[in-house]
């Protein structure tokens, strides 16, 4: 079957281009010159993850990785959230 | 009708984010650094805050918008532009939105 | 036949990321980084539930994608509200100059 090759070959090579795509973020997060550009940057790699998680789906053919997408996406959206919450609290005391 | 009139608003905003994703794609492939943006004040006249919310998300998805900031008294959206050429492009965008969102209420 | 297409599909949303992760890099300011982060990675994620969807043909897949999507788009315009809040707050950016802010650079 040559069609079920290429999608493997396909997969493996999209997910060597997104390992590739995770570095310009965490050279971002480690050079940002503040702090939001940092909490930025975190959201880009975790949406990167959450890529590779379902191009590894595409790739096994199993569907029980989409509950980890699932999980990834909740914690993507309120992580920046508690993040920012502490540095409100802080914002307060300081004042 | 208003059932319809929300069928359209999807449709709508299923088109309009795959054109925003690509458009932003292309500022980037273009090599710009995002010096040409600016901060412009649009005033609405959406009450229902529910609408208000839904409608502060759907700006978030217009080509080469993001809404940053409301005021507190409910009636002005700061939104950032990525480009500030396409203000004309962009008050039309979000006329018709709204202008959809007060069909449905 | 349709593996092909979800391997052209596939293709094009790594590229698509890798394309926002550039972008990330070289943009030299705030608004615009939030720009690239809410709109272009949720597009290639969206190429990328589209690719599972033709690949599984469940029900329960297009239930999940389905959610999946939608966090996506309706709670990262959130974030980024609360981002930007919290850089005017602390005046880490001002919104009309490009620059960042110097004295909080001497802070850290």
């Amino acid at each position: 079957m040559e069609s079920t090759e290429f999608l493997k070959y396909a997969s493996q090579i999209a997910l060597f281009i997104m390992t590739v795509a995770m570095l310009f973020p965490m050279f971002r997060l480690f050079r940002g010159p503040t702090l939001t550009d940092r909490i930025v940057a975190l959201d880009q790699m975790e949406l990167t993850i959450m890529g590779m998680i379902l191009c590894y789906a595409v790739y096994s053919e199993k569907q029980i990785y989409l509950d980890v997408v699932l999980m990834s996406s909740f914690l993507l959206a309120f992580g920046a959230m508690i993040i920012t919450r502490y540095l409100f609290k802080r914002k307060i005391e300081n004042d | 009708m208003k059932i319809f009139y929300f069928i359209y608003l999807f449709l709508y905003f299923g088109y309009t984010i795959v054109r925003s994703g690509w458009l932003a794609a292309w500022v980037i492939l273009k090599g710009s650094r995002g010096d040409n943006g600016g901060i412009i004040y649009y005033q609405t006249q959406i009450t229902r805050p529910m609408h208000l919310v839904l409608f502060f998300n759907l700006i978030s998805m217009t080509p080469g918008a993001l809404s940053v900031d409301l005021s507190p008294d409910n009636k002005t959206i700061h939104v950032h532009l990525l480009d500030m050429n396409g203000e004309n492009t962009f008050l039309t965008i979000a006329g018709r939105i709204e202008r959809l969102l007060l069909k449905t209420s | 036949m349709i593996e092909i297409i979800i391997g052209i599909l596939v293709l094009i949303a790594a590229t698509v990321i890798l394309v926002s992760s550039v972008g990330i890099l070289r943009f030299n300011n705030l608004y615009a980084r939030m720009h690239v982060v809410t709109k272009v990675s949720s597009f290639a994620l969206l190429l990328m539930l589209i690719a599972v969807n033709l690949l599984f043909l469940n029900v329960w897949v297009l239930i999940q994608t389905f959610i999946i999507f939608h966090v996506l788009i309706f709670l990262s315009p959130i974030s980024a509200h609360v981002v930007a809040k919290i850089s005017t707050l602390l005046k880490l950016y001002d919104p009309q100059s490009k620059t960042p802010h110097e004295e909080m650079e001497e802070q850290e």
